[in-house]
């Protein structure tokens, strides 16, 4: 079953991101600052990819595609 | 029966994804909106899916009594659902702003769509020869 606590995880990753970045490239650092988009994107994706294989394995087995 | 238990918390997350999105837009990972939106999707259809497999055993019951060969219900079924999680994508693509890339995974569950409902067409149009005869 879906949980919707995923999006407030990712709500909170962007805002995170966002100061860290922001402080990052106050302090001059603008390819540290590059870096936390990066990880920051690559943490959401991470973090949906089982929610995605959950919906595809069930839209299979409920509509008999095999 | 419980549809409507469960349309409430979905009305719900559907709104507050929709005001976190573009809260998401502003900051500054706007891909985030997008993965937020895939989630939440996926999320909906998840809680979804029970009652879809519901419905569609009720409508196999029907079919069976009504005599019809269950072969074209399946293919029926499998139509539906590729034509789900073809729009899923679709759409999520096209709100990315890949309008293109939209258009070639509908072009994609169109063929796969075509292909399984090749064999009834065929059956008709031998139905209709051996009426000709």
């Amino acid at each position: 079953m879906g949980d919707a606590s995923i999006i407030f995880f990712l709500t909170a990753l962007a805002i995170a991101v966002t100061i860290l970045h922001t402080f990052l490239k106050q302090a001059g650092r603008d390819e540290f600052a590059y870096l936390t988009l990066v990880v920051g994107v690559s943490i959401g994706l991470i973090k949906v990819l089982p929610i995605i294989k959950e919906l595809f394995n069930g839209v299979e087995s409920v509509f008999k595609l095999y | 029966m419980s549809s409507i238990a469960a349309i409430i918390p979905i009305i719900a997350l559907a709104v507050i994804a929709a005001i976190i999105s573009v809260f998401l837009q502003q900051s500054k990972l706007p891909v985030m909106a997008i993965i937020a939106a895939l989630a939440t999707g996926a999320i909906i259809f998840l809680r979804l899916l029970p009652s879809f497999s519901e419905l569609i055993s009720l409508f196999e019951n029907i079919a069976l009594k009504s005599g019809l060969n269950s072969y074209y219900f399946i293919v029926v079924i499998k139509v539906i659902g590729i034509a789900y999680i073809a729009e899923f994508g679709a759409q999520l693509c096209r709100d990315a702003g890949q309008g293109a890339i939209a258009l070639k995974v509908e072009i994609a569950a169109k063929v796969a769509i075509m292909l399984m409902a090749m064999p009834i067409a065929s059956a008709l149009l031998q139905s209709v020869l051996r009426l000709l005869q």
